[in-house]
């Protein structure tokens, strides 16, 4: 046997990228390469849907800026002024879901987008004043619904654009956020935030705390995916862990440790399900902000807010990742029902102008 | 002479003045187009009302000023009848481009997009803000009255649109006169022999019988 053969194993086989030393010590933060690269090669106009928790929102604003095909399956209404659209929570997520924090809420929607469940199983709370708020997305309404029907009506039409998003979009990005949510004992009825944190009013014989486990991610992830696929098995799901850690714990551990806990639950959730699904891929936008390497450098002074310039180094891997060589779908059809629109409206303020000029010149 | 009667608005006030003109009623009439209403080309300052950059707007003015010898014509303390905040055909086809209803109980919610009633509110207060100021405004020197367009087609948001623009002039203390409420006290739309071939105005007959059911009720009177 050669020396050479002799001295060979693996690690000779590996590239820079799987050295620390050449991949992280020697380029520094900023010189990072090949940090993620897409398992897919997706359309020039690959369609992509955004959801899950607060930093979910950070990938919908950078598509949108990069004028990339985010579908926004719910805007606000046509020539809705951006702060009334902000105040009404429309264009945060591709539909008007509010963060879906867990994976137990995203099994929720999966199963009202594809009809499974109706909108009588989710939880309506009446405030004081009479305005009806509902529990799976208890803030989407600045002053809540006026009745029970409105509010039914409207979580229905936002699983319709929930839906549109898993049977047009090409990939669907999904935030995973917490592990720590409360359940209605009784129901099963999984909330968003607890109970009584500005809506809701909280019960401690019916509501309970919940700190959903590996496995219990796992099958909640499972099952939702399952259902997204039966609607749209070309659908390709890209899931990410939030790195902003918990603003609080009920779990009775240090904040620190029931996040770091948390964290770690939802990368391996995260890195398993991508593992084992070739229509699942994992983006490390965890380890961009909250690995050793930064040095918390993009946390606000507050340790938990995430500063633009980490949201735009993020962006820039995720961009950078990306395959977007596959032929393109072809144009986009919404813009036609605004110029249709803005035609007819031309024509009407003609018939106007006409009458009242024709009016005036007669007098 | 001096009128009995002022008419402010766009093109649906014309058939209000045509009206008039049939039951012999004098009035004098200011008409712009709804998209100029909705594009807030007026303004209420020390002279009163005033059509802003709209040359057929300010030159009726104009005319009218000299008629009439005075140069707040709409505070003389005629009675004013108005269109004033509605201009439906520019507020709400957009609200619809994204295919969204205004919720409305009762009426079917399981197709498009559902806005809720606050919501839609809260985007016409936006959009009206200086249309309702400006008929409260109106209203402290003449007796005014807003009539809401007669409905002419049934269209998605139309019927709430103009029930929040109703609501909201009648909550700035605007007196609103609806003309469903006489002429089609059982809800549907005009009939085809009260509106104008392009299907959206009324015609001077349908004016008229506006007008009539208005001085019913005493709201033309001074």
């Amino acid at each position: 046997m050669s020396d050479e053969r002799k001295n060979d194993n693996p690690y000779r086989h590996i590239p820079a990228r799987g050295f620390w030393r050449s991949a992280v010590a020697e380029p520094g933060l900023f010189g990072f390469s090949d940090l993620w690269k897409s398992a897919w090669t997706l359309p020039k106009d690959a369609v992509f849907a955004t959801f899950g928790s607060c930093f979910a929102q950070h990938i919908s604003r950078a598509l949108m800026t990069r004028k990339m095909n985010w579908l926004n399956a719910e805007p606000a209404p046509g020539r809705t002024p951006p702060d009334l659209a902000k105040r009404y929570n429309y264009g945060v997520f591709s539909a008007r879901t509010g963060n879906i924090y867990t994976a137990a809420q995203l099994l929720i929607w999966a199963r009202l987008a594809s009809g499974e469940r109706g909108a009588e199983s989710v939880e309506l709370w009446t405030d004081g004043d009479g305005r009806v708020h509902d529990m799976l997305r208890p803030k989407i309404e600045p002053q809540g619904f006026e009745s029970v029907e409105e509010a039914r009506a409207s979580l229905l039409s936002t699983a319709r654009a929930f839906a549109r998003c898993i049977t047009e979009a090409d990939v669907f990005v999904f935030t995973l956020g917490l592990t720590e949510g409360w359940v209605n004992t009784r129901s099963g009825h999984s909330y968003s935030i607890c109970p009584g944190t500005g809506v809701g009013t909280f019960d401690a014989e019916v509501h309970a705390f919940r700190n959903y486990t590996y496995p219990e991610i796992m099958r909640d992830l499972d099952l939702a995916l399952e259902i997204m696929w039966r609607m749209n098995p070309g659908l390709r799901v890209l899931l990410t862990v939030s790195p902003v850690p918990l603003v609080a714990t009920a779990s009775g551990e240090h904040v620190l440790v029931a996040t770091q806990y948390s964290k770690s639950v939802l990368r391996a959730v995260a890195g398993d399900m991508a593992r084992s699904h070739d229509a699942v891929d994992y983006f490390p936008s965890y380890e961009i902000i909250a690995a050793p390497p930064t040095r918390a450098a993009f946390f606000e002074p507050n340790m938990r807010g995430i500063a633009q310039d980490g949201v735009d180094l993020v962006m820039r891997h995720f961009f950078a990742g990306l395959d977007l060589s596959a032929p393109a779908h072809g144009p986009d059809r919404t813009s036609a029902t605004e110029s249709e629109s803005e035609a007819e409206m031309a024509r009407e303020d003609l018939v106007c102008e006409e009458m009242i000029l024709e009016k005036f010149n007669d007098a | 002479m001096t009128p009995e009667l002022l008419i402010l608005g766009d093109s649906h006030s014309i058939a209000l003045k045509e009206g008039a003109d049939l039951l012999g009623i004098r009035a004098e009439a200011l008409h712009f187009s709804g998209s100029q209403w909705h594009d807030l080309k007026f303004s209420y300052g020390t002279h009163g009302f005033e059509p802003r950059g709209v040359r057929a707007g300010v030159q009726q003015m104009r005319a009218l000023r000299e008629k009439l010898g005075v140069t707040d014509v709409f505070g003389m303390g005629i009675p004013v009848i108005s269109t004033l905040g509605f201009h439906l055909g520019r507020l709400v086809p957009p609200f619809g481009w994204n295919d969204h209803r205004v919720f409305e109980p009762g009426k079917p919610t399981d197709s498009g997009l559902i806005a809720s009633t606050r919501f839609a509110e809260d985007y016409v207060a936006l959009y009206r803000a200086r249309h309702i100021r400006t008929a409260r405004r109106l209203a402290r020197n003449a007796k005014l009255v807003i009539v809401a367009p007669p409905p002419a087609f049934d269209r998605p948001n139309y019927d709430a649109i103009r029930g929040i623009v109703t609501r909201q002039l009648q909550a700035a203390g605007v007196t609103v006169y609806d003309p469903k409420d006489d002429l089609l006290p059982k809800g549907g739309t005009l009939p085809a022999e009260l509106l104008m071939p392009d299907g959206v105005h009324a015609t001077a007959e349908c004016g008229a019988m506006i007008l009539q059911a208005m001085a019913e009720r005493g709201l033309l009177a001074a």
